[in-house]
């Protein structure tokens, strides 16, 4: 049939509905005027009403049973089989965007609705768990994507990190540095433990170590770069005590240093009016009272550790003692820089995903990212209260290393336990300083130096 | 379509000095009509228009007036209530949409109500109109109110009506319901035996239209004559 006459059809229905469709004169009259020109077609679609055809059509399931209804109503019109087959499809054409008629449900509609239901459930519990299970320190790819851009800025800092993992003591030529920095740094604010060589949240480490670059992704590439630092650890951390031909001087390094910025020579501790004083002050009040200032500096102190290093330093047997007593310190102490330096990266890829988190954030909008940025917060707050430990317990260990060698006793406040926490800190920061323009090879040369491990 | 030749029935003006005949014609310009037929109608009207001149000529005291009513989607005068000596005849060339036969009843109707009015005021009883009707005999809205309506008025009561069913498809139901309305309560309206055997009739070409408007118009014209002796 005529597609005019099928659009015709609908657009009739449509606006006058299914009485259109019961009322042969009606449907007459409407399509007299508004199909004049396709009688023919006019005639078999009103006779098709007359039939009650439309109706019928509406309560059939399958084309098979509309062809078989077409068919009936030509045989009793006496319109042939393809006419009537194209007036029943007009009629249905025209009828089936309407409501149908209340019909009971099928078994295939049934199973029909069950399944999309199933799919449904089935797509939100996988989607709920892939969300759920999906681990945040892998960043999504456009995280990745947006990670590159921030990670491709240049950080000159990174040399920084790797050259000064070991903090050379201070310098007995070198006086103890004024608390004024550290005083307006807001890490005093409130220590995290109870011990006093832990460290505040914002410590001047901790402001140190954020400008530390994050380009490396792991400790092991900051180890690989600085392979001669790790060629010198790997002894001193190691339980087989092969001291010696290990800790030997390299002096052929190739990465000589350019320039030792305020870095003064090691120097030997000479008797100094301190030495008497530390003396002085770890001995028993009464003590100090009693006896004359001489004589008290030499016996009231044979069993502290001054008394040892005043020991090596006037004996020569006792250089190999003193370095075996200062190995598992100076183990512990790299321990401790290793772990602090590893905890420092994770700390600066966790914010570089912040960072890239937000960015996708604020371009999309979306929950998800919004959720991984909250957890990505307690990840990094998290890890700024492990650095804090961390730092503390390290400049903890710096501080038995010094307490131990033997320039380290001349520094009567690390010695005689007036251990203050933010001074250490500033100590440690200043070594750190100092330690920036050397090569590992130096720093190592310094240490040993310094702890008259040479030999 | 339609609004572009409604005209205001209400300045409509008739000044009878002398009787006025009024015929009116109704035509169906749905789009059953298109084509042939509507040109059938326009031939008929023209030629109706011509012999109504003629008859004005012949009778110089009554005073002709003829006007078309269309209607499709709506109902609107084509050429409103004129003196024949004043008309051109302009023919219906728009047939489209449904056929609003149920909406000319109304505009009928209104217009009889008008006349009634302006003749009781000039204290001269009108004629009774002729009313002729073209269509193919498919309304698509309510005819039968509308019809009532019509019915009620005396002018329509005692108005001379024929309808000329134009093709094939015609409904005669409507058709015959137009003459046949009100015939019950106008007993004393006469029947003229030529006149009432015509009243429907069933035209498929164009000259039998023609003849149909032609005997008919002229047959009514001389019974108004007779028995109402203007």
């Amino acid at each position: 049939m005529n597609q005019t006459v099928r659009y015709i059809l609908k657009s009739i229905v449509h606006t006058h509905g299914l009485a259109f469709s019961r009322s042969q004169r009606l449907c007459n009259a409407y399509l007299a005027d508004l199909m004049p020109d396709f009688p023919a077609e006019r005639r078999q679609l009103v006779a098709a009403v007359a039939d009650g055809l439309p109706h019928k059509l509406l309560l059939t399931q399958t084309s098979q049973q509309r062809k078989e209804l077409a068919l009936q109503f030509g045989q009793a019109h006496s319109i042939p089989a393809p006419q009537a087959l194209a007036a029943a499809e007009t009629w249905f054409y025209a009828l089936k965007d309407l409501t149908r008629p209340q019909q009971a449900p099928s078994w295939l509609t049934l199973t029909t609705y069950l399944g999309g239901v199933l799919t449904g459930v089935v797509i939100l519990l996988v989607g709920s768990a892939i969300a759920f299970y999906k681990k945040l320190d892998e960043p999504l790819p456009r995280q990745q994507a947006s990670k590159q851009i921030t990670l491709s800025l240049p950080q000159p800092a990174l040399s920084k990190l790797t050259l000064h993992p070991f903090p050379t003591p201070l310098p007995s030529s070198v006086a103890l540095p004024q608390p004024q920095p550290l005083a307006q740094a807001p890490m005093q604010a409130k220590p995290t433990v109870d011990s006093p060589f832990l460290l505040s949240l914002a410590s001047p480490q901790w402001t140190k170590l954020d400008t530390l670059d994050t380009e490396r992704e792991s400790i092991q590439s900051v180890l690989l770069q600085t392979q001669p630092l790790a060629s010198f650890e790997t002894p001193v951390r190691l339980a087989k005590p092969e001291p010696e031909p290990e800790l030997k001087l390299e002096s052929n390094s190739k990465s000589e240093p350019k320039a030792k910025p305020k870095l003064e020579p090691i120097t030997q501790p000479k008797p100094q009016p301190a030495l008497k004083a530390v003396s002085v002050a770890a001995q028993p009040p009464s003590t100090r009272l009693s006896s004359p200032p001489e004589k008290p500096i030499k016996q009231a102190t044979p069993s502290t550790p001054t008394q040892v290093t005043a020991k090596t330093k006037t004996t020569p047997t006792t250089s190999a003692a003193n370095r075996t007593e200062i190995k598992p310190l100076f183990t512990k102490t790299a321990q401790a820089m290793q772990t602090l330096v590893e905890q420092v990266l994770r700390l600066r890829k966790k914010q570089a995903d912040r960072a890239a988190v937000i960015q996708l954030l604020n371009l999309t909008g979306d929950t998800f990212y919004r959720q991984q940025l909250t957890e990505l917060e307690q990840q990094i707050k998290q890890l700024q209260l492990r650095l804090d430990h961390l730092s503390g317990s390290y400049t903890m260990q710096v501080a038995k290393l010094c307490s131990s060698s033997p320039t380290g006793w001349q520094n009567g406040k690390l010695s005689n336990g007036e251990r203050d926490n933010h001074k250490i800190q500033q100590w440690v920061l200043q070594d750190w300083k100092q330690c920036q323009g050397l090569s590992s090879q130096q720093i190592k040369q310094q240490l040993l130096t310094h702890y008259q491990i040479l030999p | 379509m339609d609004s572009v030749f409604q005209e205001n029935t209400s300045t409509l003006a008739i000044r009878q000095t002398a009787p006025v005949v009024n015929l009116i014609y109704l035509c169906d310009c749905s789009g059953s009509m298109a084509g042939s037929r509507i040109a059938t109608v326009n031939t008929a009207l023209n030629k109706a228009l011509a012999e109504l001149i003629e008859f004005s000529d012949v009778y110089p005291k009554l005073k002709f007036q003829m006007a078309v009513l269309r209607f499709a989607n709506t109902a609107t005068w084509h050429i409103p209530p004129s003196p024949v000596e004043q008309l051109r005849y302009s023919p219906l060339v728009d047939t489209s949409g449904l056929t609003a036969l149920g909406a000319a009843y109304d505009l009928l109707a209104d217009y009889l109500i008008q006349v009634e009015e302006q003749a009781s005021k000039l204290a001269l009883p009108p004629l009774p109109p002729i009313l002729i009707l073209f269509s193919d005999g498919m309304p698509t809205d309510d005819v039968a109110t509308a019809l009532a309506k019509l019915a009620a008025q005396p002018l329509a009561q005692t108005s001379l009506r024929l309808a000329i069913g134009i093709g094939d498809q015609v409904d005669t139901a409507v058709l015959q319901a137009w003459i046949q309305a009100w015939q019950q309560k106008q007993p004393s309206v006469p029947k003229a035996t030529k006149l009432a055997a015509r009243q429907l009739a069933i035209a498929g070409s164009t000259l039998e239209v023609c003849e149909l408007v032609s005997v008919f118009t002229a047959e009514a014209i001389g019974r108004l004559l007779t028995e109402t002796q203007p």
